[in-house]
């Protein structure tokens, strides 16, 4: 057993490293029960493909001006119906953290969860840019709005007590939240690259291997198509925010810590049940 | 014979095997110890305080309920109208943007 450097006490003893924090969420990841997984999945996938269809129509559509009210209306929905989703995903990831296996979420932790991202998610959609344009207090804002996402069906108590909390996980540990959104964003910049490459040459390996040549494949190269763009942007998102998600639990597990102790409930758990 | 002595000779309004301890001072009667719950530097009776509850809840609780109901709306209606803005700003961004023929000279695909 390796012995500390130095004694640390308090909040610092739960402060980790930034890529330990992204390495842990990929380890819950892959832990997880698929019931995870699949909550995350009905939840986003449904608004990715309105938004898409949404770009499109607004892009493309002859009567699109016409469509725009109604269909902005289902994007809402779709939209508050995704965030609710995710923190169904948040609450099953917490829930294997403290090595529970009873059932997370209730319907009124769903109906609850969804009424909170209906009232605060717009205020996010105003604030994010606004904190981004400033640069120094968007780790703090942006952290806010995910933490309000991680809790959101997980606490049972008033939106007001809700946001305290979610506001006191964001202003905690900073170097380590901005060192793990900058990891995050480089590597999302990777997984868009590739994805964006993948999608322009699967035609053309279609083509070449198969002998099949549909509409997109011979309607050219489209690296510069807004919608072509959009639909790299969406796909990046749904690889890449289930890991931030995850980073955030575990932000929001270990601030529970430091006055629950589950860490070491946790950790003491783990090991009754280790052979 | 004294107040205590007289509380002490007297049985509990709700169980009249027991003896009271003391008196509640809303409806004056007198209970037993486990009839009786301090509230408010008080002690008071079930009945009582249940009354006393009920009456301090009931004009600001409709007030509580339509506030959180309000920021839902609210909150939805912005979310609409934040995508509503979307749509309008790329509903006028030109077709050749969209489309990725804006830097070539035929229109076709670069």
């Amino acid at each position: 057993m390796t012995v500390p450097s130095r004694p640390r006490s308090g909040v610092d003893a739960l402060d980790r490293n930034a890529i330990v924090i992204l390495e842990e969420a990929l380890q819950l990841l892959r832990e997880a029960p698929a019931r995870a997984f699949f909550c995350y999945a009905l939840g986003t996938l449904p608004f990715v493909a309105g938004f898409l269809w949404f770009w499109a129509d607004m892009g493309r559509g002859a009567f699109a001006a016409s469509r725009c009210l109604p269909a902005s209306m289902a994007l809402a929905a779709l939209f508050v119906w995704m965030k609710a989703a995710q923190s169904e995903f948040a609450a099953i990831l917490h829930r294997h953290l403290l090595g529970s296996t009873a059932d997370a979420v209730t319907h009124a932790d769903r109906f609850r969860a969804a009424m909170t991202h209906a009232a605060w998610q717009a205020v996010g959609f105003l604030l994010i840019p606004l904190a981004f344009i400033a640069t120094i207090p968007f780790c703090r804002v942006y952290g806010f709005f995910q933490h309000l996402t991680i809790l959101a069906a997980r606490e049972r108590t008033n939106r007001r007590e809700l946001a305290a909390k979610a506001r006191a996980q964001a202003l905690l540990w900073m170097m380590q939240q901005h060192l793990m959104l900058l990891a995050l964003l480089f590597f999302s910049a990777f997984v868009f690259v590739d994805i964006a490459i993948m999608l322009l040459l699967i035609p053309e390996m279609a083509r070449i291997f198969l002998g099949v040549e549909g509409p997109y494949a011979m309607s050219g190269f489209h690296l510069f198509n807004t919608t072509f763009l959009a639909a790299c942007a969406a796909l990046t998102y749904v690889c890449v925010d289930p890991i931030q998600k995850a980073a955030y639990v575990l932000r929001g597990f270990y601030a529970d810590s430091l006055r629950s102790g589950a860490d070491l409930f946790a950790a003491v758990a783990a090991r009754g049940e280790a052979p | 014979m004294t107040e205590a002595d007289a509380i002490e000779a007297q049985r509990c309004f709700h169980h009249e095997s027991r003896e009271a301890v003391g008196r509640c001072p809303e409806c004056g009667r007198t209970f037993c110890r486990e009839c009786l719950t301090e509230h408010d530097d008080r002690v008071l009776c079930s009945s009582c305080l249940k009354r006393l509850d009920q009456s301090a809840a009931a004009a600001p609780r409709r007030r509580r309920s339509l506030v959180p109901a309000l920021q839902v709306v609210a909150g939805f209606i912005l979310l609409w109208l934040s995508f509503y803005a979307l749509g309008n700003f790329l509903l006028t961004i030109p077709a050749a943007v969209h489309d990725g023929t804006l830097f070539t000279d035929d229109g076709s695909s670069p």
